[in-house]
């Protein structure tokens, strides 16, 4: 069952009262009639005919009933301005009532309210408008009832007098209503019931039978109140006071009499002549309708329409000869008539009678007329899409209808804006009124969306409750989502208009809808998937901030300071962690937001904190994001240098460890960083900025208490903690603020927070605990996230037993050429109070050791042997002797260092330096890091080839380039090797090299005479190499020592003091150790020193001495490449041996493949090298004169052929003039012909040689080749049985064999 | 003429969105069904920051068709219009299967339409012309490119996709279809 229609959409009837039914009516304390009367509205069961005379029961039928003079009043004002002054009445309304009724709804909290007191009273509001409109006809009256009383003294004349009273509304109104005479008969009247009777007979004579006697009894005093339906509030006429406080009437002070007498009368009055005179006229104007619907006119309409004639309608109104017979009496006296001619002319959209109708069969109930008319007027444009959705069942074309509406309304440019927000809103209502409520929220209609159309963009208070009631009706619809939307639409419309407690309703409701996020039908095991909580996935993060500000905004000013500090706290919150899918998109927006949250919360908090008494109450105050980053918070204390790489001071402390180990030390560190009384050590405090916008924190401190004490204040007696006045701290920066703590006792602290003052306004703590490692110990702790208690950091203050204070004596950036040595001192001394019993100096690298007292030889011998130990171990620590036995207190100590620079770039020298009072004690630890630039100074070339000469094996070329800038001087060169020697094939003394120039040098090679340990290392390097390619374990057996000779062989004639062994070591040990591990990636370093020596018995190094006079630099440079000398793959066996192994299945293929690579660098390591050992020399005269006119001429060429190996001989044959084939490749230089014996064998131990003389023959003159040769070489091994281990064949090539020029001279 | 882009999560978790000013002329013929309804200012939205208490009611009466503020529109009422769309979405999604929702919705000026992946990942596309067929194109491309960026085994479904190259990838196929 459809709801019953609107009440605006209903008769509306007005009341003309004569002055003396005024008078009676005040003096019996009752209202004037137009509210008496809409007190008995609406009426219970009337029923009306259609047009097809079917009966139509209404179950009320409303009327609505006023007074004419006002109506006529509001007619006369503008109707834009009345509109302007409707809405703002409105909003003036429901501005003053909203927060007793915010109020009422919050009491009932949880419920959901069925009924919105703010949209009840707009749609009385909005209802209660009666004044006629041009739009639309609703409220232009169907009835006047002119009334007068008996108590007046003629009251015949009085109601002539009305009859004759013209009817002052405007021209637009439509002038077709039925006038009705109301004689009212009090009890006390000067006529009697007879006299009245008379009268009344007299009215009906003269005006018709529309007239009504209502007789009253009118007691006074009056009786008791009867309570009546309110009536609706009218807005007051322009001009005159708000008086509708005093007016609203619920009660009426009749008798029950007078209540029936009152009640019959309306109900005549309805039944007896408004119903038929409507259904007449619907009959009329329905005739008059279907006539113009026909055919001719239809065309002639739409030819109308087509082009665009203005003229009103062709079909003249018929309403002056229709005129209904029983309703003679309306039609106006002749005065009116013209005045309803022009009206006609005048009405809204040509069509009043059309509209007339429509609204006629609507009130009646004929809604199948009703339709028709509406629908065809719609179709022509003139209204009526807002009334068919009332009329017609819900279907899809309704939401059609309603946009149509409103399209309408809204096209309409000339339309002022009031007038149209207000026609919409109209029909907003009566669409809500209208339409069942279950039928208005279906998914077919959507009739929130109606009411959100309806609400356009105007920013006044009707549009936002239309949005606000749209959101209720989503809400109840379970669409949060759009619930919430409406309502921040509507609090931000409202905010406008300054309705402060709705507004914050309405953003409250936006917040909690926002909250109150749809269950997602999910797999359950989706967040279980994706590592997450449901609670941990964030949103729209420019939405909370959009509802929560104004929010915060509107308590602050209306006096809620705490709700908004905490409320604009919490928006800092949220753009510090919002993880914003803004970084990619629209940046730039937060920061202003950012500064605008602070801003306002710092003014919001300046204010809470002046007005507030009892500050107790800030307690609760706290700020949601932390500043402080515990975990990269530090302690710092003095005279200690952690800077540098924590893996440089582990590899110091392993070689500590290893060291040690093996001289049964009491390895044991105190690594534990401590603090000294009196001596101040600092907490690095890392603070970052979450937010867009400079902050600072004043009175920033950290608190410390005792371990185990409970309570902070107790450590403050001893206890000397920096505090940091101010703080700056940029958007988003982070910062490292030093906090420094002195104690004066040993205790235990226990830092555990840091206290600021946030803006100068807000003490804050934050907590410098960190949360300590995931357990993965247990299932349970698997299955759920468990965390180790906190970590929270803790300091020893310890009395300064005996502490070692290192410092070098200059500390400026050293800056070094490469091989550049110098001396340094550190200085040691004790600031504890304990002496010092032992001191260890730890480096992390090869090139800085403790300087000797060992005097060095001023004169050096040409030649020298150091005996080595061979060993890749890297450089023991070194033990500083403490001069007496112990450093006491206050004593200091300088230690001569001595640094070699070896690698190029910036470096640092690391010194760990261990000590301890006793030898039980563990070590203490001073770190120490010296950075250093090193710069290149040389730029060598090094290469050697066989010598020619039969005195000298090789020749060593040695290039040096001067790449600095300043010249430097060579003072030395010494050669070292296992197995060679060397000496300069230059005489001379060399000058200085200027920069950019070269030096060369060239040394001759032989082998040395005695070397020593070189057979016993080669057959160290196969057995641990074999034990590596058989992954066998590495014992750790150390490499036979071995003896070097060292040959000086170039020195100027100032002897330098360097100490050589050290830096040869050095140097050596430092190339080495890089080069394996870059060519041995899979052997793990340690193992390096048990597998290879430190030197190859092939290799010779040669050290360079230089000096930079006018620098006063001096150093030296290793230079190691050289391998002399044919070796035989040695470690052939071991290899075969390991590749024909039964082959063990790995699990890994990875580990298959380190294998493989590990077996391929052995294969082309240096120790498994291969070549022919045989080197032939040919030499000869290089010219020959000879007359050929004598015979041929006999050349003698000497071949040498020398066995460069030094482990194995070899077998070999020499066999002179080869293939003939091979001397045809060259055209233009003949080989030569050698005769007499052709073919030499010979067997030769390691490095000899053996020499041949061959006569070669030249039958005429030219330049011949001689290398027309070819030797076979057999290596052989193997002492008792000897057999061939490689088997070589070797041409010579004509391009690197000497020629000889036969020239022919007549004698 | 601007367009915002959401990408929503099986679980309505934004992991990534887009604002994009359309440099192509607004077509001259609406939709019958957009002409259908009333043209709307946005001045309601503007300025919700600096209006703060005793908002006057002098400016009630402004005339229709105030500036059309672009991207720089308020943010959270975007975001709020592409929350709320999600309820319409839901709705159509239940009631059929597509993948590609035109015009699921209206608010305001805007118009919302919408991409369901089979993974029950939305994108929301915040429109204020008619461009059916760029918009679909511009999704399926933009799924493709989602596509991609799921593929990264350390990408997870509700992780903000902060690929610059997705995003710029995004942007190229917006400038091409919208």
């Amino acid at each position: 069952m459809a709801p019953p229609l609107p009440s605006s959409l209903s008769p509306h009837i007005c009341i003309l009262s004569s002055p003396d039914l005024k008078e009676l009516l005040t003096a019996s304390s009752l209202p004037q009639l137009p509210e008496i009367l809409q007190s008995f509205s609406p009426l219970p069961q009337v029923n009306t005919r259609t047009t097809s005379l079917t009966s139509i029961p209404h179950k009320a039928f409303s009327l609505r009933f006023s007074d004419l003079i006002e109506i006529e009043a509001s007619c006369l004002e503008d109707e834009e301005q009345r509109a302007v002054r409707t809405v703002d009445w409105i909003g003036s309304r429901i501005g003053a009532r909203c927060a007793q009724w915010v109020e009422d709804i919050e009491k009932m909290a949880g419920k959901q309210s069925v009924r919105l007191p703010w949209w009840d009273e707009l749609k009385r509001c909005v209802e209660g408008d009666h004044v006629p409109s041009k739009a639309e006809t609703w409220n232009h009256p169907a009835a006047i009832i002119l009334a007068v009383s008996t108590n007046t003294p003629n009251p015949l004349q009085a109601i002539s007098n009305l009859h004759s009273r013209a009817i002052e509304l405007p021209s637009w109104v439509d002038p077709v209503y039925l006038r009705y005479t109301l004689i009212v008969h009090p009890k006390e009247s000067a006529l009697s019931d007879e006299e009245s009777s008379a009268l009344f007979n007299a009215v009906k004579k003269q005006y018709g039978l529309h007239s009504y006697l209502l007789p009253l009894d009118m007691p006074n005093p009056p009786p008791a109140p009867v309570p009546v339906p309110t009536p609706k509030p009218r807005l007051p006429l322009a001009g005159s006071d708000s008086m509708e406080a005093s007016l609203v009437t619920n009660t009426l002070r009749m008798n029950e009499k007078d209540i029936q007498q009152t009640a019959k009368f309306t109900r005549e009055f309805l039944v007896m002549s408004l119903i038929p005179w409507m259904e007449k006229c619907v009959l009329d104007w329905n005739e008059s309708f279907v006539s113009t619907r026909r055919l001719p006119s239809r065309l002639f309409s739409s030819t109308r329409r087509l082009f665009g004639t203005p003229s009103p309608s062709p079909t003249p109104p018929p309403n002056h000869r229709s005129t209904p017979s029983r309703a003679s009496t309306y039609t106006a006296p002749a005065t009116t008539t013209a005045a309803a001619a022009a009206a006609t002319q005048a009405a809204p959209g040509g069509l009043p009678q059309q509209r007339r109708l429509a609204e006629f069969a609507t009130i009646l109930g004929d809604f199948k007329l009703a339709v028709t008319v509406w629908e065809a007027l719609s179709k022509e444009g003139k209204g009526g899409s807002d009334i068919l959705p009332l009329l017609l069942s819900p279907s899809p074309a309704i939401p059609l209808h309603v946009s149509n509406a409103l399209n309408a309304m809204f096209t309409q440019s000339t339309a002022p804006m009031a007038q149209m927000q207000l026609r919409a809103l109209l029909c907003a209502i009566r669409w809500e009124i209208g339409i069942d409520p279950s039928d208005f929220a279906s998914e077919m209609l959507g009739g929130e969306r109606w009411l959100v159309w309806a609400a356009g963009s105007a920013e006044e208070p009707p549009s936002a409750l239309l949005l606000a009631h749209a959101a209720f009706i989503s809400s109840k619809k379970q669409a949060f989502r759009r619930a919430g939307f409406w309502y921040l639409l509507a609090a931000n419309r409202l905010e406008k208009c300054g309705i402060k407690p709705l507004t914050m309703y309405f953003l409250r409701k936006a917040h909690d809808l926002y909250r109150n996020r749809p269950k997602k039908e999910l797999s359950p095991s989706f967040w279980d998937a994706e590592g997450k909580q449901f609670s941990d996935s964030h949103e729209f993060d420019a939405i909370i901030p959009g509802i929560q500000h104004p929010l915060g905004r509107l308590l602050y000013t209306t006096g809620n300071v705490k709700e908004a500090v905490e409320i604009f706290l919490s928006l800092l919150k949220g753009s510090a962690s919002s993880i914003s899918t803004s970084a990619i998109g629209n940046g730039g927006y937060e920061t202003e937001t950012d500064e605008v949250y602070l801003e306002d919360f710092r003014v919001a908090f300046e204010h809470l904190k002046t007005n507030l008494t009892n500050l107790e109450q800030l307690k609760d105050i706290t700020i949601p994001f932390s500043f402080c980053v515990p975990r990269q918070t530090q302690l710092r204390f003095l005279n200690n240098d952690d800077g540098g790489e924590f893996s440089g001071w582990d590899k110091c402390e392993e070689a500590w460890s290893r060291f040690s180990r093996s001289h049964g030390l009491n390895s044991h560190l105190a690594t534990e960083s401590k603090a000294y009384v009196n001596e101040p050590f600092w907490i690095d405090l890392a603070l970052k900025n979450p937010l867009d916008v400079d902050v600072t924190l004043t009175d920033l401190t950290v608190t410390v208490q005792e371990s185990n004490e409970n309570d902070p204040s107790s450590s403050k007696s001893f206890l000397d903690v920096e505090i940091v006045k101010s703080v700056s701290i940029g958007p988003r920066e982070t910062r490292t603020i030093p906090i420094s703590v002195k104690a004066t006792r040993p205790t235990a602290l226990t830092i555990t927070h840091i206290t600021y003052t946030f803006l100068s306004l807000l003490p804050s703590i934050e907590s410098l605990a960190v949360r300590g490692q995931r357990l993965h110990s247990t299932a349970v702790q698997r299955q759920t996230p468990t965390y180790a208690p906190d970590i929270v950091m803790k300091v020893a203050v310890a009395e300064a037993g005996c502490r070692l204070l290192a410092n070098f004596s200059e500390d400026k950036q050293l800056v070094l050429n490469q091989g550049e040595v110098i001396s340094t001192k550190l200085w040691l001394s004790n600031t504890g109070v304990e002496p010092i019993a032992e001191v260890w100096l730890v480096v992390g690298s090869d090139n800085l050791w403790l300087n000797k007292d060992e005097a060095v030889p001023s004169d050096l011998p040409t030649s020298e042997t150091i005996h080595s130990s061979n060993s890749l171990k890297p450089q023991e620590p070194f033990s500083i002797s403490l001069g007496s036995s112990s450093l006491m207190p206050g004593q200091s100590l300088e230690v001569p260092v001595t640094l070699h620079a070896l690698d190029l770039g910036p470096r640092e020298i690391r010194y760990l330096l261990l000590y301890r009072e006793n030898k039980d004690a563990p070590f203490k630890q001073v770190r120490k890091v010296r950075s250093c630039q090193v710069l290149p100074l040389f730029r060598i070339a090094i290469f050697a080839t066989p010598s020619s000469k039969i005195e000298e094996m090789f020749l060593v070329d040695l290039e040096l380039q001067n790449n600095c800038t300043s010249a430097v001087q060579i003072t030395r060169i010494s050669t070292i090797s296992p197995r060679w020697t060397c000496n300069s094939l230059v005489d001379g003394t060399s000058g200085p090299v200027f920069p950019s120039q070269s030096s060369r040098f060239v040394l001759g090679v032989n082998p040395w005479v005695n070397p020593s340990g070189c057979e016993e290392t080669l057959d160290y390097v196969v057995r641990q190499l074999e034990d590596v390619v058989r992954g066998r374990a590495i014992g750790s057996s150390e490499p036979p020592p071995l003896d070097l000779c060292c040959s000086h062989v170039f020195q100027t004639q100032q002897s330098d003091d360097f100490e050589i062994q050290s830096f040869i070591h050095s140097g050596k040990r430092h190339t080495a150790t890089e080069s394996l591990v870059s060519i041995y990636p899979h052997i793990p370093p340690h193992t390096h020193h048990h597998i290879f020596p430190l030197f190859n018995p092939a290799a010779l190094d040669i050290l360079v001495f230089w000096e930079i006079p006018s620098e006063n630099r001096k150093g030296n440079q290793l230079v190691s490449a050289l391998h002399l000398g044919a070796t035989h793959s040695p470690l052939q066996e071991i290899i075969e041996g390991a590749e024909n192994a039964k082959s063990t299945r790995s699990m890994y293929a990875q580990t298959r493949r380190e294998k493989e690579e590990v077996l391929q660098a052995i294969r082309n390591s240096e120790w498994n090298m291969e070549m022919n050992p045989l080197y032939v020399f040919v030499r000869t005269a290089s010219g020959f004169n000879h007359d050929f006119t004598k015979g041929p001429c006999c050349v003698r060429v000497n071949f040498t052929v020398r066995n460069f190996s030094t482990t194995m001989k070899s077998r070999f044959i020499l066999k002179l003039n080869g293939d003939a084939s091979d001397s045809s490749s060259s055209s233009t230089i003949q080989p030569v012909v050698y005769c007499g014996r052709l073919t030499f064998r010979g067997t030769l131990e390691q490095t000899m040689h053996t020499t041949f003389s061959v006569t070669a023959w030249v039958g005429r003159p030219g330049t011949y080749a001689l290398g027309a040769w070819q030797i076979e070489t057999e290596v052989l091994e193997g002492v008792p049985k000897e057999q061939v281990r490689h088997r070589y064949l070797q041409q010579a090539s004509l391009d690197d064999n000497p020629f000889i020029n036969v020239c022919h001279v007549d004698s | 003429m601007s367009h915002h882009l959401f990408i929503l999560s099986p679980s309505d978790t934004p992991i990534y969105n887009l604002t994009y000013s359309s440099t192509k002329p607004a077509p001259t013929t609406n939709s019958p069904l957009s002409s259908n309804l009333p043209t709307w200012s946005t001045s309601a939205f503007a300025g919700t920051l600096t209006a703060l208490s005793g908002a006057s009611s002098t400016t009630q009466h402004t005339t229709g068709g105030g500036v059309r503020i672009g991207g720089g529109q308020d943010r959270h009422v975007i975001q709020m219009i592409a929350n709320a769309s999600l309820d319409a979405i839901e709705d159509v999604m239940r009631k059929e299967g597509a993948m590609y929702l035109k015009s699921v919705d209206k608010f305001n000026e805007w118009t919302v339409s919408a991409f369901i992946t089979p993974g029950n990942t939305k994108f929301v596309l915040l429109h204020e012309a008619k461009n059916d067929e760029g918009i679909k194109s511009f999704f399926y491309e933009v799924w493709e490119l989602y596509v991609k960026t799921m593929l990264n085994p350390f990408h997870s479904n509700q992780q903000v996709i902060r690929s610059s190259t997705f995003d710029t990838r995004v942007r190229a196929s917006a400038k091409k279809y919208l």
